[in-house]
């Protein structure tokens, strides 16, 4: 009797829980990317986050594939290796097309049923959702937010393939089967009417009240996804890439928000952040952007040093979102998730997701200089990879004729972070390319550091292929800006850890420096340095980690402290290894950096026999509140050895020291600098 | 087996002669042309392989009869190559394969083909508003030479169309070939990658063709580039490419570097469709091949690597 009770409660405890229900899978496969297939997988799918997940629900790997995509999402489910697979799909799509490993649940219907047969599989009455929820498929702003929504709920979605009503209707049937409370059908309806007709409780949200709501659910957090809905449908072929974002927007527990044409209202994403905020939502430091450059466009602005120069018809140029013109600070963390279509852009939001790797990869692959014209470059790039070794991290780096298409195909597929620095050559076409290979590639960082590498189709292609971040340019960079903006991009990951977003942002303000810097010393050509810090951008997740494992390096490296307003740079004595390429050479302590600043090297009779790179200082601190927003530097060194920005928003001091600072070049030191607060605002007379 | 189709046999590796007499009914919809425009020419194919010991597979397209070509005898050598015949994707291939194959050989096709020319009434095709059926994705989708889905591709497109659906013009054919004709400069050594070409605006005349399918398929018109060879060419390249762009149930041939709009010439001889390298080979280590026309006597050999 004693047992039968307990069970009754435990019976009693379990109907009393809120809905865990879900496709029993670690896998789903979904056939295309018809909203009433994908968006309603993923709200079966959803689960409840794990404790003290920021998430907002946890999804399996959701992958949307369609004929043409068999290599690359074989690819991902051999990673995956999965025990239970659920595989949506219309009926007339061969079961054998894809080999999956495990037990394999088929969920085969048509389109105007699937919706249906996806919430049957995954629901029953003891799950008692809270809601089914309603959307059509012809309003995708609507259905994007309803699926997430619902996912967070736990509940069913149903995504109207032809006339909304009778959609409704399917909802009021199954929620009366699964003793739901209400149905929930977010667009354009009339409540009254159809509650009326159904007789049973209907609530009407417009896709602005789902994504409030939605953003209600992750109050607090600092992620804000951004994404165009107008993409998903229309002519010429809109890749859809809004309708995957819903399980990265889920996993983050990032606030969702719409830009962009149509329902983004013509926002941009400086719009939608700013509005957001100044509503009291936020803070937002890690934004990512769901969307190509034609449903999320970038600005686009003349060349700032041609428009110096008078250049009677200057280039124009796009630029990154979140940075400024005038050269402030880089305060936020952006990344971009573009990619050809949404099948590409499923399997590459799983891989970021669930953290997919590959086997056998490791380490950094450096190419450098391919085509032998930037020597410079080179130099700098040589010391970057003195850089990683001295953290423990293996690298292979190939320089000038060195690198051909065999090395190319052979090793690209091997590391976890690619360095490409160089003349814009394609990496992915045919013609006169060094084409990458045609198999996949590992969840790998492509750093492809050269003029446009963003405006062409290789970081489209590697993120098919299965690479997990692409940083380049979208103008004409310098070989000496373009390779000092890598390596302050890889002393922020080796020497603290930072994320792509925190490295991409502390790589540009170190130019930022370099560009005030260059005023202190009177060089005029700080443009082409400011240039350079407008033109890289990430693709891929701001919050991504290093991609490599670095060790403690074995030379300690530049740091700083600081204490009250005592600012100390500690420059340590042992340098990384001498790095040569024609006339330059560099030598740099660990986390240091260098630029296009050097000095000539002169024989005994005085001729000039090389070039050498100044040395310098790069050097990050958080201040406190009580420095104000604009605080200033002072040292007992001249004004043009050092040079500094600050955020007020992020509270980063970035502070850049050049090698005549130091007692004599090479030496060590520890270097002393007051950080003097903002003076109070004088009171005006009247 | 068809009376449209003279079919190989799979044979083990000794030498495979096959030869078989046949004439097509000529089929009711067949695009109009005078018996006088007929020609009748007889083509030798030679492929020269050569292995370094891997297993070979080399795949060569053979013409299909259809309203406009007709393969009256054909015949193989395939030279100790085993051999079979697939259809494909509505191409006839012959796939050799050849363990371990080592030192040279050379594989010959010759056929007898009667050839009339094509002229088609080219009707307008709207811009897709959005998806198409699925059971036209495989002719609109993107492949390795036709990116159609590239943003870089789209921005193109969008940027041509749009203007002109605004003054209410909507025929996508029209569209995408006057935007290859003036979007791009014809150049020889133009690139024939369709993102290439759009980043520099040079297009070789295969690029050109690429960019037209690359452009339909992008607005929503099922097309595909086809390898062909132009009988009447004397000169060293006779190799062709085209595209044929589906309307309704038919397929229209289209060449924009050649000025075709739904007309095909009698001497084009088409071999295969779709994004495919010409041969599809694996494990020959180095291929080369003529082709020799003959009408009467006066055959012409030529060398293409």
């Amino acid at each position: 009797m004693r047992g039968m009770r307990a069970l009754a409660s435990l019976l009693l405890w379990a109907w009393a829980l809120p809905a865990l229900a879900a496709l029993d899978a670690d896998l789903v496969l979904v056939h295309g990317h018809d909203p009433a297939r994908l968006l309603s997988a993923y709200a079966a799918a959803a689960r409840a986050p794990r404790k003290g997940s920021d998430a907002a629900a946890r999804l399996p790997p959701v992958i949307a594939w369609a004929e043409g995509e068999e290599q690359w999402t074989q690819d991902l489910i051999d990673r995956i290796a999965p025990r239970k697979t659920v595989w949506i799909a219309p009926p007339d799509v061969p079961a054998d097309t894809l080999r999956i490993p495990g037990r394999v649940q088929r969920i085969v219907a048509s389109d105007d049923e699937i919706g249906l047969a996806i919430a049957e599989a995954a629901f029953s009455p003891s799950d008692r959702p809270s809601a089914v929820w309603v959307a059509d498929e012809r309003d995708p702003a609507s259905a994007i937010a309803a699926s997430a929504l619902a996912a967070v709920h736990r509940s069913p979605l149903l995504v109207a393939t032809g006339r909304l009503t009778e959609a409704v209707h399917a909802a009021a049937t199954l929620a009366e089967r699964l003793s739901a409370d209400e149905v929930v059908v977010v667009g354009k309806a009339d409540q009254g009417r159809l509650a009326s007709q159904l007789g049973t409780k209907v609530r009407v949200l417009t896709h602005q009240d789902a994504l409030r709501a939605l953003r209600a659910k992750v109050r607090g957090t600092r992620r804000l996804v951004a994404v165009a809905p107008a993409d998903a449908r229309g002519p010429f072929s809109p890749p859809k890439l809004s309708l995957v974002a819903v399980p990265y927007v889920l996993a983050k527990g990032a606030a969702l928000a719409y830009v962009g044409e149509g329902p983004g209202e013509g926002k941009t994403p400086e719009d939608v952040v700013h509005q957001l905020e100044s509503q009291g939502e936020g803070p937002f430091d890690f934004i990512t952007l769901i969307g190509d450059w034609l449903a999320i466009p970038l600005r686009e602005v003349q060349d700032i040093d041609q428009v110096a120069r008078g250049a009677e018809n200057p280039r124009v140029h796009k630029i990154p979102p979140f940075v400024d013109l005038e050269g402030a600070p880089s305060d936020r963390y952006v990344g971009r998730l573009a990619a050809l279509d949404a099948f590409d852009l499923s399997r590459w939001i799983a891989r970021i997701v669930h953290g997919i790797e590959a086997k056998g990869v490791d380490g950094v692959l450096v190419f450098a200089n391919a085509h032998d014209k930037f020597i410079l470059g080179e130099t700098i790039s040589r010391t970057t990879s003195a850089e990683l070794a001295n953290a423990g991290v293996k690298v292979r780096s190939y320089y000038r004729d060195q690198i051909t298409k065999e090395l190319i195909e052979r090793e690209l597929p091997r590391h976890a972070l690619v360095l490409w620095e160089g003349h814009p050559t394609d990496l992915t076409l045919g013609d006169d390319a060094l084409p990458a290979p045609g198999r996949p590639l590992p969840p790998a960082t492509v750093f492809l550091q050269g003029c446009y590498t963003l405006d062409r189709s290789d970081p489209f292609v590697l993120v098919e292929r299965g690479a997990n971040a692409v940083l380049g340019t979208y103008m004409a960079v310098y070989s000496s800006s373009g390779s000092a903006f890598a390596r302050a991009y890889v002393n922020a990951q080796v020497h603290r850890g930072a994320t792509a977003g925190e490295a991409l942002a502390s790589a540009r303000n170190y130019l930022l420096t370099v560009v005030e810097l260059k005023k202190r010393r009177g060089f005029s050509d700080w443009r082409k340095t400011l240039r350079a810090a407008l033109s890289f951008d990430l693709w891929g997740d701001p919050e991504a980690p290093p991609p490599v494992q670095t060790r403690a390096p074995k030379k300690p490296a530049v740091a700083a402290r600081l204490r009250g307003n005592r600012l100390t740079v500690t420059i340590p004595a042992s340098p990384l290894p001498l790095a040569q390429a024609g006339p330059y050479e560099a030598s740099v302590r660990p986390g240091g950096a260098l630029a296009g600043l050097y000095d000539f090297v002169e024989n005994e009779e005085g001729e000039v026999v090389g070039r050498r790179l100044s040395e310098l200082f790069f050097v990050e601190v958080e201040l406190p509140e009580s420095f104000g927003d604009a605080p200033t530097i002072s040292a007992p060194y001249p004004e043009q050895t050092y040079a500094w920005v600050f955020s007020p928003r992020t509270r980063t001091l970035s502070l850049l020291i050049h090698q005549d600072a130091l007692p004599r070049p090479g030496a060590a030191a520890a270097l002393q600098f007051t950080v003097i607060p903002t003076p109070p605002p004088v009171p005006s007379d009247g | 087996m068809s009376f449209a189709r003279i079919a190989f046999l799979a044979v083990p590796a000794l030498a495979l002669v096959l030869a078989i007499e046949t004439e097509n009914a000529r089929p009711q919809n067949a695009p109009e042309a005078p018996p006088s425009e007929e020609i009748v020419r007889k083509v030798r194919l030679s492929v020269r392989v050569e292995g370094d010991g891997r297993d070979a597979y080399l795949e060569i397209p053979l013409p299909v009869s259809d309203e406009r070509q007709t393969v009256l005898v054909e015949k193989l050598q395939p030279r100790g190559f085993r051999v079979e015949e697939v259809e494909r994707d509505g191409n006839r291939l012959a796939i050799l394969s050849h363990p371990a194959f080592e030192g040279r050989k050379r594989i010959t096709y010759e056929a007898t083909v009667r050839l009339r020319p094509a002229r088609f009434e080219v009707p307008e095709v709207p811009v897709a508003a959005d998806d198409p059926p699925r059971e036209e994705w495989k002719w609109l989708r993107p492949t390795r030479q036709l990116q159609s889905a590239s943003p870089l591709i789209r921005e193109k497109l969008i940027d041509y169309a749009r203007p002109r659906l605004a003054e209410g013009e909507n025929d996508a054919l029209r569209i995408c070939w006057d935007l290859v004709k003036t979007g791009y400069r014809r150049k020889k050594d133009g690139s024939k990658t369709v993102l290439k070409a759009t980043r520099t605006g040079h297009a070789a005349p295969k690029g050109m063709e690429r960019l037209l399918a690359t452009f339909l398929r992008t607005s929503g018109v099922p097309s595909r580039p086809v390898h062909g060879v132009d009988l009447g060419l004397s000169r060293k390249k006779r190799s062709r490419f085209w595209v044929e762009v589906k309307v309704g149930d038919e397929w229209i041939p289209m060449s924009v570097s050649r000025d075709l709009w739904g007309e095909l010439p009698a001497e084009y001889l088409k071999l295969a469709h779709g994004d495919r390298p010409l041969f599809v080979r694996d494990g020959i280590a180095s291929l080369s091949f003529r082709w020799r026309v003959s009408d009467v006597e006066n055959a012409r050999e030529v060398i293409e690597p």
